[in-house]
């Protein structure tokens, strides 16, 4: 067992199959003790990335079928090793569950899962922003993430004259 | 090791260093993105960092309105940092370009395949002055960019009528090209001479720029793109109040933004002409420049308005740096050499071209077989009907490891289908497979990626760019 203690002195006791997802703690316990403090996590987000952790250590050390297993192993194979989609459509149904979060709660775990390097979640949280983003109006996309307009009339002209000419009759 | 995303960590430093709580260390990440000279972050909440990782996701379509976020997205969505990610994380788009000509304008429009959405390029860059003012010659250049109604029959016509007919004509003649993720528009006729001008339209930023000038002007040249380079070969220009042909050709590096002249076109056929009487007459011309197996194949004609005599044509191999002469038969069935438009295309080392044939038969499209040096028909016949006043309703292009064809059907509405020719070298002889032939017949062996209603444009060109 290892021992990750929050920012705010919450202490979790999680299996190493579970912490390993994170490449960061996994390099630290192979030469140092097993109670590892990780002062910018909130207990809060890290009881979320434990939950994500802990669900993706029981599936990949439990492939459901020899396919996916197989997949797997390909794609880990390949030389950018992170953008790659989860194969398990079970998985990839939970991760969708998992990432029905506000941005800001999405924003603290994508953050906490860089710093403590987990690839899938941190490209499963990235994926799931951009997708926020995708075809919205900029207008909408500001109020969605707090962004504030700092364009002159004049510059906001330019660019809607830039877009009707690009997307007109379309 | 480090940590996934570069920012967050110096590998040197220990994990147990961070003393601050989360959102603190966030905010140090964005005073750092601060003092860089950015202006306010991209998204509040986030590093910047993690922000561009975001916006790489999204769809480039999007990216236009995106723009119209924040000050700092339109410098995001314009700068490297968001493509270099695009392309490590494997979300590169290859689109297909289409350029078009109504009433002297040449537009460009943008396809998306995997939302099936068009995006115009904006408008080549507009004249500032009517005529000749001192200031005027990127201004002459840009004139010649949005005017190109002239054909090259109309300009071989001036060479053999004499200069009362160049005396009418019109600016135009530019030729385009596509290397390194932009567009290139080049050369062309700007007051009756050619000019050495050259616009890149880059797709980051959606915008045109002036690029290094050719070394020579020419109007009507042929380009095409081979390891990365640019070659400009022949051409036409003024000489003495009359036009004439170009033998020289040279290449563009865009990394070094220079052009270099390389070995003039010999047109070895044009110059055995049996009497100076017929030298006279009979002008050779490249009609097409196609990258095929690391070489430049360059089919020629003589022209004699309103004739046109096949001379076979010329291989440039960019290793020996010589020229030869092309394959008999190659040289000889080129299929659609007449053609104003770009008519050829190589898939997986195939050269396909499509030959416009007589109207009666429809338009087919053709395989070169290089061991028998022969052209083999693959498509015996373009399986749509094609509204007879559209000169030249066809475009032949590479587009995403296939064979595509861009058609102009009833009622102006054109179509890029993608080609359902197997493209493995196994079954380069399709023609001779009646089955496959057969599926040519067949709606599926054609999908439509994309459709557009362009009006009366006519097609000039189309070029393919991944970004």
């Amino acid at each position: 067992m290892i021992k990750l203690v929050s920012g705010d002195g919450a202490e979790f006791e999680v299996e190493e199959e579970v912490a390993f997802q994170s490449k960061i703690i996994k390099d630290i316990v192979a030469d140092a003790d097993d109670v590892i403090p990780l002062p910018t996590v909130s207990s809060k987000v890290l009881i979320q990335v434990i939950e994500y952790c802990r669900k993706h250590a029981a599936v990949n050390s439990f492939p459901l079928s020899p396919s996916s297993s197989a997949a797997a192993a390909a794609s880990s194979s390949s030389s950018i090793s992170y953008s790659k989609p989860v194969s398990d459509p079970a998985l990839r149904a939970w991760d969708n569950e998992f990432v029905k979060l506000n941005n800001s709660s999405l924003f603290d775990i994508v953050i906490a899962a860089n710093y403590l390097d987990i690839e899938e979640l941190v490209d499963l949280v990235l994926e799931t922003v951009a997708d926020r983003i995708k075809g919205k109006q900029a207008q909408e996309i500001r109020r969605q993430f707090n962004i504030e307009n700092d364009f002159t009339p004049e510059e906001e002209e330019a660019l809607r004259r830039e877009n009707s000419w690009a997307f007109q009759n379309n | 090791m480090g940590s996934f995303l570069s920012f967050n960590r110096s590998k040197d430093q220990p994990i147990e260093d961070y003393s601050c709580s989360g959102m603190d260390w966030c905010r140090k990440a964005k005073t750092s993105a601060n003092c860089d000279g950015e202006s306010n972050g991209l998204i509040p909440g986030l590093p910047d960092e993690i922000s561009l990782e975001i916006i790489a996701r999204v769809p480039r379509i999007c990216y236009l309105k995106m723009k119209m976020v924040s000050r700092s997205w339109k410098v995001a969505i314009g700068g490297p940092e968001v493509y270099r990610l695009r392309k490590e994380i494997g979300r590169t788009e290859e689109w297909l370009y289409i350029l078009t000509k109504l009433e002297d304008q040449l537009i460009w429009h943008g396809l998306d395949p995997s939302s099936g959405r068009w995006q115009r390029v904006p408008q080549m860059p507009a004249i500032a002055v009517e005529d000749e003012s001192p200031r005027g010659f990127s201004g002459l250049c840009a004139r010649n960019l949005i005017d190109s109604s002239i054909k090259i029959t109309e300009t071989i016509r001036g060479w053999v009528v004499g200069s009362d007919a160049s005396t009418k004509m019109p600016f135009g003649g530019c030729s385009v090209g596509a290397v390194g993720g932009c567009l290139y528009v080049l050369g062309g006729f700007s007051r009756f001479s050619a000019i050495k001008c050259v616009w890149r339209y880059d797709p980051r930023t959606n915008s045109w720029q002036e690029s290094s000038p050719m070394t020579e002007g020419r109007a009507f040249c042929k380009i095409s793109m081979l390891d990365d380079k640019l070659y400009a070969v022949g051409g036409i220009r003024r000489v003495n109040g009359g036009l004439s042909p170009l033998q020289s050709a040279e290449v563009y590096d865009p990394l070094t933004n220079t052009w270099t002249e390389m070995p003039s076109v010999p047109f070895s056929k044009a110059q055995v002409l049996p009497t100076a009487f017929l030298a006279e007459l009979l002008k050779p011309v490249a009609t097409s420049v196609t990258s095929y197996k690391g070489r430049l194949c360059v089919p020629q004609s003589l022209y004699s308005w309103p004739l046109f005599g096949d001379i076979s044509g010329e291989i440039y191999d960019p290793g020996t740096n010589t020229w030869s002469e092309m394959p008999a038969g190659m040289g000889e069935g080129w299929p659609g050499k007449q053609a104003e438009t770009k008519l050829s295309a190589v898939v997986n080392g195939e050269l396909y071209a499509l030959d416009p044939a007589g109207s009666s038969e429809g338009a087919r499209i053709k395989v070169y077989d290089d061991k028998d040096d022969a052209w083999k028909v693959v498509i015996g016949k373009v399986p749509f009907h094609v509204s007879s006043s559209c000169e030249t309703p066809y475009l032949l292009a590479t587009f995403q490891g296939k064979l595509h064809l861009i058609m102009k059907g009833i009622s102006n509405d054109t179509s890029v289908l993608t080609v359902g020719i197997s493209s493995s070298s196994a079954s380069f002889l399709p023609s001779l497979n009646p089955e496959k032939f057969q599926k040519a017949e067949d709606p599926d062996f054609w999908e439509v990626i994309g459709t557009k209603n362009f009006g009366a444009a006519e097609f000039i060109s189309c070029e393919v760019l991944s970004v």
